[in-house]
Formats: structure tokens, C-alpha cells, sequence
């Protein structure tokens, strides 16, 4: 029996990323937006207790994941498709998301109970997330545009940290019921983006 | 990997979990998952078409398929049942066997921070599950922080004497758990209220599959658990417990449980018996006192300092008040409500402008807020319905000898739901924790108790009709219709009640059914020239 969706929502993209990240042993969801009671802050890995409560009023990621191996948090907005991620789509998305990214950056920079000073260390990398219904993913012509003006928010924004955009994409196929997904890794510092690229393939794959 | 039916002879069971939303379908999968293992299972747990959280447990020649499908209306093959159920409110889990069409059981499960009367703002769903006979079990903090002030609370009494309540009114589980303590507010791993009741969760999958299970020792214990809850706080949340004997916890447990087995008990052996003479009680703070005195919580003074009456908590705040500026907007929204749909209710009364004069007036708690608090407390238990009637006829001159007094030898409760918002599209009628508040404190109340009977009646002191009700015409006469949404659910759901809006409309609730429901002033009849009328 095929299990299919009334209607496909954003939320299933943050879902099965989370869901891949969480069933992976390289990596610990901190926190969904997509969830309410215990995720209602951002949590210690360790020991499920919040390290960080948004205020309500407070504009939030969609996912937040931690990754010891590469000493980086991915910090994710996810939209149901890429065009909605765009400013002018309703809100001012990519602008919101790149001063989210500042905020958590400075926050998580210290130590706390649950966030230990290795915790602290890690950098902050600006994650996009899009969903894709029936065919093909994006182009790749289209990512590199979205995380051009991605980048531009993020320097207007304070944004210090690696030239790095981590950019998930998850494809939900009606016919089969799947959801699958896509990855790519943009920016300057090849290192990093063959390390990530790797390890997010590996989650994929667990 | 493990290896599957399809290539052993295995016996199978497919279960489905369905839930508010997926990340919690995929937590509950992981967390049976380990369960499981714990119990000798070979246990797998990964994505069906990449998405749908499945738990795979063989052991002994069985192997259980667990799918956890959330958020609920997203899914095409969403059953009827649970879409049924879940009109009445949404809990967090409903376990259910689509190959016999069953639910097996429920559960309610927040992080919230349950401060005093908020635990009970998920009660309209669990009073709704249990009444329609599925165990239900509702697991909430303890002790939690809230954010705003980083002050640690802890919930009221309603929910473990509403549970109770409901077992001996339907023989079907309803359970209280809870987690963490005052040193360590939040933490699920803290007490055994989170591990208990998913290890139920567990076993009543286990049951259903025919094999061996442990509910019954986790049910006996957290019935007793309830019970020694009460016993140890009532003193500091009630003005009296009457009948409660500490020393009968024993027999109360072995009542309750033989209740939940479908065996027979004296209902004389049963505590939380509220129908006594006031007279009789130990009241240790009866202070009456109306905020806000419009004529009916007057009325309410009145009878409370003539020992008619008095205020069964007496913990209590009147909470954060909104601004001045949100609380004209909120009666703004009444009044625009109620214009619109007195087009269509020919000689629907205004609403009382003199009301919302007195809350401007005295509502003032701080600075630029107004509270719509109009009593001390927001429950009122009456020995007998016949003085809330006498005092219902008087503050609104219009009921004068229009009630009826077949319930006058019976005890009542007057609950004032004094919320102001009037957001008709967001079902603010009996919006949370309201919605919540009205069944627990029935339930808890006695309104299933055969030795009690308690009539309930809610005051709306501000808000219009027109947010529960609508009027129509039909076969030539005007017939009530509501606004379907779980508050309107949860007000039908407690009958024989009485229901008081903020323009003196009062409605006789006889049953679930709107149209057998009686109102005062009687709905118009229909003239000749109506559009509509079919003759």
C-alpha cells in the first residue's frame, strides 16, 4: 500500500532532512521549528534540555543541526519551494534568515550548561532548504543565484563566518508516495565543502 | 538488518500511530524502539518511502510493524474514526489497528508549562477520548519553568480528580502521569511518569497483538499515584476535599482499578463525593469578592456570604491582563460578531454596553491593562441549583420564573469563562484552555456522578452568542446551528447545563443536539415574507 499526502507542505522537507540527520550517526537535531512541545528551544544533545528558548515573538530557523565531526551547525530555513525562499514572496525570508544566522551565531558562541565549550567553537553554517514536487530537482544555475543573494543578505546582516551555504532539497514523487533528496555544498572554501558534501551523502545514505 | 515476514514464517501485526506531527511520530517510534530492544525484540527503525517513521520488533515468531503517520489531516488514508475524534481536539497519539478498525489507545503528551489551570486546557480531547471508551492517558510536567520568568510551576488537582471521575463514570482508563521535580523542572528523565506511560503505550500495542504485557501493574500504580497526589496537595489548593479519608487510599485504589476492569464497586466506596451541606465543610477561605460587579457576580457575593455558595480552589491569580488598547479591540470584535448576525437573529438582545462600562471601570489591575476577571475565583459550587437559579432570575430580570426548577434539589457549578476575543474564525468560542477548563471541572465536579448530578453553568460575561451560534431557517422555522470547532464540541458535550452569554441569552442545553436545546428569550417565529420559508 502506498501512503500519499493530501497535500504536500514544507514541512515534510524539514521532516525528512531532520528525520536523515536524526537516524544518522554523525549528526544531532537540535532543533525543528516544525514541532512544537519539547522543541520549543533549542536542545543539548547530551542531555535534551533546552540550552536556548526562543522568545514567541522571535523569528526562528526551520532546523538547526549539529555536526561534532566538522565542528559545524548547520542553521536551516526551509521553504516549499526555492522561489518562495526569495524575498518578496510573502516575507523578507532570505533577509529574516540571514539575521537569524547572526543572532544564533553570537548565542551559541558560549559555553552553558548542555553546551559545552567544544559546542561553542562550532561555526555557524547558513543552510536553505527547498522542496521540489513530482519531477527534477533545481539547477544547478538556480542555487548558485538563490545563494548569491543569500550571500549579499548575510554580509548586509554582520555575517562573519566561511563563505559556505549548505542547500537541502527534498523531492516528494506523488505516484510512489517517496520523499528523496539532493544536496550541494556552495562556496569558496573546497575543503570544507568536499567535508560537508561527504558527510551530508553519508547521512543521506545511512 | 533484521530479517522480515516476507522471508521467514512469521505471525504479523501492523499497527499505526497517528499523531499531531511527524517529529513527534518519529521520537514516540524511537522510543518504543528501545522498549522493545529492552524486551528482547530484534527492533529496526527506519523511513518507509522515505518519510513514514517505521518500527519493525520480531521476536518469538511475531513480528509488530509500527507507522507513525502525522500531522493527522495530511494523509489520505486518515481513518474516520480518528478524524471523528479528533474534531473534539487533537492528542498528540491515537494507537489504531486498521485491520479491525479499533483504536487501542491515547495519549495527550506536553512539554507546556501546565501553571494551575492550564493543565486542564487539554482536557476537552481527554475527557472526549475516554467518554468514547478509549483509554486515554495525558502526560504533563510536574514542575516547569516558563521562559518569561524562569519561575517553576506545577499544575492544579483538576486533571487527576477529573481522571478519576471518568473512570467511574465509564469503566475506560483515563491516567495522569507526570515528569521531573522542583530541582529539575522540565526534564523528562526525571520520575517515572514519561517512561511509564510509554511503556503502556507499549504494552497496550502488545495486548492488542495477543502477547504478554505489563499494563496492569503500570495502571494499579498510577492510579495510585493519583490518588496519593490529592492526598498530598488538596489541603493547599482546596477550600475542603469532603468524605477524603488518608486513611482509605488502599480501598480507593482497589475501587478505581476494579473500575477499570469493568467490575462492579459500591460507588459508596468512592471518594470526591462534593455534594454535602456547606455547612458541613471546613472552608478555609470563602473571602467572596467580585472584581468586576455586574448583577449576576453580585448575586454570586451575595450567596457566598450566605453560605449558598462558595469557591471550591482557593489558589488563584487573575493572571496578565492585555492592554487597555487589546481590550477594546476584543470588544470591538464582539460587537461587529454580533452586529452582523443580529441581521438574521430577528429580536436577538444587544449586548450589555453597561458590562463592558463596569470592566473599563474596575478591571483596571495595572497600569494601562484591564483584567476581565469578574470573580475572585472562576468556579462557584452551589449545594443547590435552585439558588443559582433564583439569582440567575434575578440578575437578568428577563429569566424571572422562565428556568426551570427540576434540577433545584440538585448541586451546581457556576463556571465564568471570562475570556473577551471574539476572533470567530479562530474558534475563539470557549477558546484554550476554556474548552478544557468546561468538561474537567464538569467531570471533576460531578455532573456523571449519579450521586451528585451537578448542573453546570457557564457565564460568558463578555462575549456574544453569535461566536457558538448561528440562526437559520428551516422547513419554515428559525432553528439554532453552531459553529463547529472543538469549544462548541466541548459545550455540548456536558448536558443538562445552563449557558449564560454576555446579552442575557440564556441556552438550556438538554443534550448534545443544539436543536433540542431551549433558549431564553425563545427564538423568534418565523413571519410570512422571511426569504427562505418553505410552506
Amino acid at each position: 500500500m502506498i501512503h500519499r499526502l493530501r497535500n504536500f507542505a514544507e514541512s515534510f522537507g524539514v521532516f525528512k532532512w531532520f528525520a536523515d540527520f536524526e537516524l544518522s550517526d554523525s549528526a544531532h537535531a537540535l532543533y525543528t521549528h516544525i514541532a512544537g512541545g519539547e522543541w520549543k528551544g533549542i536542545r543539548s544533545p547530551e542531555t535534551g534540555l533546552i540550552v536556548y528558548n526562543f522568545d514567541l515573538v522571535e523569528s526562528k530557523p526551520d532546523l538547526i543541526v549539529l555536526l561534532r565531526s566538522l565542528d559545524m551547525l548547520l542553521v536551516c530555513e526551509g521553504k516549499k519551494t526555492l522561489e518562495l525562499l526569495y524575498n518578496g514572496n510573502g516575507e523578507e525570508t532570505l533577509t529574516k534568515h540571514a539575521e537569524i544566522i547572526v543572532h544564533l551565531a553570537q548565542e551559541l558562541s558560549t559555553e552553558r550548561d548542555g553546551w559545552s565549550s567544544e559546542d561553542a567553537q562550532c561555526q555557524v553554517i547558513p543552510t536553505l532548504l527547498w522542496c521540489v514536487e513530482g519531477g527534477q530537482g533545481r539547477t544547478e544555475v538556480e542555487v548558485q543565484a538563490l545563494v548569491r543573494e543569500f550571500r549579499q543578505e548575510l554580509v548586509a546582516a554582520g555575517y562573519t563566518g566561511p563563505n559556505i551555504t549548505v542547500c537541502l532539497e527534498a523531492v516528494y514523487n506523488e505516484d510512489t508516495g517517496v520523499i528523496s533528496t539532493n544536496h550541494s555544498v556552495v562556496g569558496d572554501d573546497s575543503r570544507a565543502i568536499q567535508a560537508l558534501t561527504e558527510l551530508i551523502s553519508g547521512v543521506r545514505e545511512a | 538488518m533484521i530479517s522480515t515476514a516476507e522471508s521467514l514464517e512469521l505471525e504479523t501485526h501492523e499497527i499505526e500511530i497517528w499523531c499531531d506531527n511527524q517529529v513527534e511520530g518519529f521520537q514516540a517510534t524511537n522510543i518504543l524502539a528501545d522498549i522493545a530492544r529492552e524486551q528482547g525484540f530484534d527492533v529496526a527503525v527506519d523511513l518507509l518511502q522515505g518519510h513514514i517513521p517505521r518500527l519493525i520488533a520480531i521476536k518469538d515468531g511475531v513480528q509488530i510493524t509500527i507507522l507513525a503517520f502525522g500531522p493527522f489531516r495530511a494523509w489520505q488514508h486518515e481513518p474516520d474514526d480518528i478524524e471523528e475524534r479528533i474534531l473534539s481536539g487533537k492528542p498528540d497519539f491515537i494507537v489504531y489497528n486498521r485491520s479491525t478498525n479499533s483504536i487501542l489507545f491515547a495519549l495527550e503528551d506536553t512539554a507546556a508549562t501546565c501553571t494551575g489551570n492550564q493543565s486542564q486546557q487539554r482536557a476537552e480531547r481527554f475527557c472526549s477520548l475516554v467518554r468514547n471508551g478509549i483509554p486515554t492517558a495525558y502526560c504533563l510536567p510536574a514542575y516547569a519553568t516558563k521562559p518569561t520568568d524562569s519561575k517553576s510551576r506545577r499544575p492544579n488537582l483538576w486533571m487527576p480528580i477529573t481522571a478519576l471521575k471518568l473512570i467511574e463514570a465509564t469503566g475506560t482508563l483515563a491516567l495522569i502521569f507526570t515528569y521531573a521535580d522542583e530541582e529539575n523542572p522540565d526534564d523528562r528523565t526525571v520520575g517515572e511518569g514519561f517512561n511509564n506511560v510509554m511503556r503502556l503505550f507499549w504494552g497496550f500495542i502488545l495486548r492488542d497483538c495477543g502477547l504478554p504485557e505489563t499494563c496492569e501493574s503500570i495502571i494499579r500504580r498510577q492510579i495510585r499515584y493519583m490518588l496519593d497526589a490529592i492526598d498530598n496537595q488538596h489541603e493547599g489548593l482546596f477550600s475542603d476535599l469532603p468524605g477524603w479519608d488518608s486513611d482509605s487510599l488502599d480501598q480507593y485504589e482497589e475501587s478505581y482499578y476494579r473500575l477499570t476492569r469493568g467490575e462492579d464497586v459500591d460507588p459508596e466506596c468512592l471518594p470526591l463525593n462534593w455534594n454535602v451541606p456547606i455547612a458541613e465543610l471546613e472552608l478555609k477561605e470563602n473571602e467572596p469578592r467580585a472584581y468586576i460587579p455586574l448583577p449576576l457576580a453580585r448575586r454570586v457575593d451575595s450567596d457566598i456570604a450566605a453560605g449558598r455558595a462558595y469557591f471550591p480552589s482557593i489558589k488563584r491569580s487573575r493572571g496578565k491582563p492585555p492592554t487597555r488598547t487589546s481590550m477594546f479591540g476584543y470588544v470591538r470584535e464582539n460587537r461587529d460578531l454580533h452586529r452582523t448576525h443580529a441581521e438574521n437573529w430577528p429580536g436577538l438582545f444587544p449586548l450589555r454596553e453597561n458590562h463592558y462600562t463596569s470592566m473599563y471601570r474596575n478591571g483596571v489591575s495595572s497600569p494601562g491593562r484591564l483584567s476581565s476577571t469578574v470573580l475572585n475565583s472562576g468556579l462557584v459550587r452551589y449545594e443547590r441549583f435552585r439558588d443559582l437559579r433564583i439569582s440567575l432570575e434575578t440578575a437578568e430580570a428577563h429569566l424571572a420564573g422562565q428556568l426551570t426548577n427540576e434540577f433545584d434539589d440538585r448541586p451546581a457549578l457556576l463556571f465564568v469563562a471570562s475570556n473577551v476575543k471574539a476572533d470567530v474564525t479562530n474558534g475563539w468560542f470557549l477558546r484554550d484552555p476554556y474548552a478544557g477548563m468546561l468538561p474537567s471541572f464538569a467531570v471533576a465536579g460531578g455532573c456523571l456522578d449519579p450521586q451528585q448530578r451537578t448542573i453546570m453553568v457557564t457565564w460568558f460575561p463578555w462575549q456574544t452568542p453569535c461566536l457558538a451560534l448561528r440562526l437559520s431557517v428551516v422547513d419554515g422555522e428559525y432553528v439554532p446551528q453552531v459553529v463547529d470547532n472543538k469549544g462548541t464540541r466541548s459545550w455540548l458535550s456536558i448536558t443538562p447545563s445552563f449557558t449564560l452569554f454576555n446579552n442575557g441569552l440564556m441556552v438550556h442545553l438538554t443534550s448534545d443536539d443544539i436543536t433540542e436545546a431551549q433558549f431564553y428569550p425563545p427564538l423568534p417565529e418565523v413571519a410570512e415574507d422571511v426569504e427562505g420559508v418553505e410552506n
